[in-house]
């Protein structure tokens, strides 16, 4: 028995070991630019200290709004103003809107599709599914582009509107998720209120969505997530600096060669503002991803 | 649940694990040609179908025609006639029925019918300049015909629709009048919308932006690969200044011959290629990490988890363009990228050149180094997916499974292999094919980290060493001086049929598991 023992301590203590490493490894990274927001130094190439900055700064922070010094000119030692052309708080602000205008739409347009397609009976329920289907299995991204003209020609592109609106108005194809779940509520629920008199309006409203609080809550927060982390609409939709959302401003400070050395700091201290609140939201659904990316399958 | 018959049972997983591979992989194929060959054996009966439901459309709007009053016969000219002139209650849903006709006309008259009337030619005026002024006269604008075209076919099959529906509606209160039986008032027309026909409620606004946001601008897209929109030996055809048309299948001919015809299968090739090593690094890293982190005996499991999370918690944006400079080089100066400082300050390698190691190959071309690269920060990045789904997984597992191997004497290697592996396999494989298509599609990743480089030169025909075809899609029509929309037009189409072969295995693989109405 004592050997047994011995044996299970032995593995365990390779797998702490291990498994603290793979952590060092993986938050390394992270810690790193966390670090380097904080640095005086604005280049990522040319880090003075390694991982802690030679001087610690919030430069990098209040650059970020308005009232910031600005950018550090090498020859003359002065900061120069540059707020204007590089608006971060405006473009978290747009961010922040359009995230929540998309979140609005998408998690209405979600609920009363999955509702639909999984309480109400109808002869073309199945096709419309079959559809849903199939539209899912063309790359999106081909029907930006075209979507873009038809914007343009509503005067809806380099709008935070028309951005919204490009992100929510289709999210009723996303429905599967929701839908399991309004599967597993019991249908004995809605015929004890249908010989009461409620309405279908009555029940989904009432009955429904009060007991479907968990994966409301996942659709909230993904449907805000998505629109927060996304670069590629928003990169064709938006080309007026006061409009960009985080994702567009702030990859010029890395994708611009001219830009990175003086920007790379301030992409670090943006990147770690955009992040905190993800962060936390993610951490707070963690468990309901796990049944969102499972699909449901796990809970035979 | 009806599942748990679905799950294989200690018993079933004593076959050896390469002839499970070999039958499953060989089942999917099957399964795959036989849906295909289904599909393809159901289109006459389809085409049939749909004739013969067009041909009793016809024959009920005939019907309904004899038979009708006066008021029905006018309905068919003016929607909601028979609605409207027979009572109070139903003055409102009859003046409904007469708005869409005249918005309809409305439409057609201003916008649509000028537009539809150019969809074969796509315009033929091209834009002028007033000699006098210098300013330029509007032309036709090819790109606005063929969307309002598109639009317009898409709210006139709407409209017929409902002028049939009118028909029934004024046929149907007839006989109800003829009948005796009462009308219906606006009350209980409001009880309809909100109870029997609810799904037309929530349904239609949801409906409409899927047709504006992704049928619209995928059929314009598709026609878009029919036309000569774009750029070919130095002559441009992009609307307003100039005018395209239709070209048939030359842009097809073009992308799969003397244009990119070399050059698409070794982009294919490094697609796939690159979505295999994405997807399976991930699944299998992720899946070890959360045994390990699931291990009974292991202490503190939700801080390891958590510690993970965080990182796919972070946008992409910010962690994959951070990591592109993390993993930065340069030549011109002595070990400037930051990783490379940490090599050879922390662990005291040398390097063979100054700068240290081109991680992406941005400077000396390397594609082996950022292709390894790309599939490694991947890697950093996707396995606490991963982890968290299979940890969700393992804790299903049922513990009877594993203490009647322990009876049969099985060590942990082989506890492994023929439960917890099989049973992970069980619920992850649709979501690995899944998974497998969206790294296809995985634009983030390569478009962040390396951009699709090296050896990209985004205005000529160079196609980087990391290029997916997804950011060579990117590349083609949005990047480019000279955009290329109708060969991006192609290769979408060509993605789509690629996609959609996974994602046939996945409809198949799930089909069998979905137990939708077992609930009810």
């Amino acid at each position: 028995m004592i050997g047994l023992r011995s044996k299970r301590i032995l593995t365990d203590s390779i797998i702490y070991i291990v498994l603290a490493v793979m952590v060092v490894i993986w938050l390394f990274p992270l810690f790193w630019m966390i670090s380097r927001a904080f640095d005086v130094e604005t280049s990522a190439s040319k880090a003075g200290g390694l991982v802690f900055p030679a001087e610690w700064t919030w430069t990098n922070f209040r650059n970020l709004f308005p009232g910031g010094p600005g950018k550090l000119d090498v020859v003359t030692g002065k900061y120069v103003a540059d707020y204007k052309n590089h608006p971060y708080g405006t473009w978290l602000l747009n961010t922040f809107g359009v995230a929540l205008g998309s979140c609005v739409i998408t998690t209405l347009f979600v609920l009363m599709v999955s509702y639909a397609l999984s309480r109400l009976k109808f002869n073309s329920r199945k096709k419309l599914m079959n559809i849903a289907l199939i539209l899912g299995l063309f790359p999106g991204f081909l029907s930006m582009i075209a979507l873009y003209y038809i914007f343009k020609q509503f005067n809806l592109t380099d709008s935070l509107v028309g951005l919204t609106l490009a992100y929510s108005l289709a999210s009723g194809t996303g429905y599967y998720i929701v839908k399991g779940f309004f599967d597993t509520v019991p249908l004995a629920i809605d015929e004890a209120a249908r010989i009461d008199g409620a309405t279908k309006n009555r029940i989904f409203w009432t009955m429904i969505i009060p007991l479907s609080k968990p994966i409301i809550v996942y659709t909230i927060l993904t449907s805000f997530i998505s629109p927060w982390c996304d670069y590629i609409m928003a990169s064709v939709f938006i080309s007026d600096t006061t409009k960009k959302t985080v994702a567009v401003g702030i990859r010029a400070w890395i994708a611009d060669r001219e830009l990175v050395s003086g920007y790379f700091a301030r992409f670090c201290a943006g990147g770690v503002l955009i992040s905190v609140p993800i962060v936390i939201l993610f951490l707070v659904m963690q468990k309901f991803y796990v049944t969102g990316i499972t699909g449901g399958a796990a809970k035979g | 649940m009806a599942s748990e018959k679905t799950i294989p049972t200690w018993k079933q997983f004593n076959r050896p694990w390469y002839e499970k591979l070999g039958l499953s992989i060989w089942g999917y194929i099957k399964n795959v040609g036989l849906m295909i060959w289904n599909v393809i054996k159901r289109i006459p009966f389809a085409i049939w179908g749909l004739l013969c439901a067009i041909g009793r459309g016809f024959e009920g709007l005939w019907f309904r025609f004899v038979k009708g009053d006066w008021r029905t016969k006018i309905s068919y000219l003016i929607m909601g006639f028979g609605c409207f002139t027979r009572s109070a209650g139903q003055l409102v849903k009859g003046f409904l029925l007469l708005a869409v006709e005249a918005l309809y006309v409305v439409y057609m008259v201003l916008l649509g019918g000028p537009q539809i009337a150019m969809f074969g030619t796509l315009g033929t005026k091209k834009e002028g300049m007033d000699l006098a002024t210098g300013e330029p006269i509007p032309g036709d604008n090819s790109l606005a015909i063929l969307i309002f075209s598109v639009m317009t076919i898409i709210i006139t099959i709407f409209f017929i629709y409902m002028w049939v529906k009118n028909t029934k509606i004024a046929y149907n209160t007839q006989k109800r009048v003829e009948e005796g039986k009462p009308l219906s008032n606006l009350k209980q027309q409001l009880n309809y919308v909100l109870n029997d026909g609810y799904h037309i409620t929530v349904l239609a606004l949801p409906i409409f932006g899927i047709l504006l946001i992704t049928v619209l601008p995928l059929v314009c897209n598709i026609l878009i690969a029919f036309t000569n929109y774009g750029y070919k030996n130095g002559i441009t055809h992009y609307p307003p200044q100039e005018l395209f048309t239709w070209k048939g299948f030359s842009a097809f001919g073009d992308v799969f011959g003397q244009s990119y015809g070399s050059i698409i299968w070794s982009v294919l090739g490094w697609t796939l290629i690159w979505a295999v090593f994405a997807t399976f690094t991930n699944f299998f890293f992720g899946m070890f990490l959360a045994m390990m982190i699931n291990k009974k005996s292991i202490k503190m499991k939700a801080f390891w988890r958590t510690c993970f999370i965080i990182v796919i918690a972070v946008p992409d944006f910010v962690t994959l363009l951070m990591m592109n400079q993390f993993f930065s080089y340069n030549p011109y100066f002595n070990l400037t990228g930051p990783f490379n400082q940490i090599l050879s300050s922390w662990f005291g390698i040398k390097f063979k050149s100054a700068g240290g190691i081109d991680w992406f190959g941005g400077y000396t071309g390397k594609a082996m180094n950022a292709r390894i690269m790309v599939i490694v920060v991947n890697l950093w990045r996707g396995m606490p997916f991963t982890m968290l789904a299979t940890s969700g997984i393992l804790m299903n597992i049922p513990e009877e499974l594993y203490e009647s191997s322990r009876i049969d004497g099985a060590g942990p290697v082989r506890r492994f292999v023929s439960i917890t592996f099989p049973y992970i396999m069980f619920v992850m494989a649709p979501q690995l094919i899944t998974t497998f298509t969206g790294n296809i599609n995985n634009f983030n990743v390569i478009y962040f980290l390396t951009g699709g480089g090296p050896d990209k030169n985004v205005d000529g025909s160079v196609i980087g060493a990391t290029d997916l075809l997804v950011t060579w899609l990117y590349a083609l029509t949005i990047e480019r001086q000279h955009p290329e929309y109708n060969y991006g037009a192609v290769l979408g189409i060509f993605m789509f049929i690629i996609t959609s072969f996974f994602a046939l295995i996945v409809f198949n693989s799930s089909k069998s598991n979905t137990q939708e109405d077992t609930f009810k």
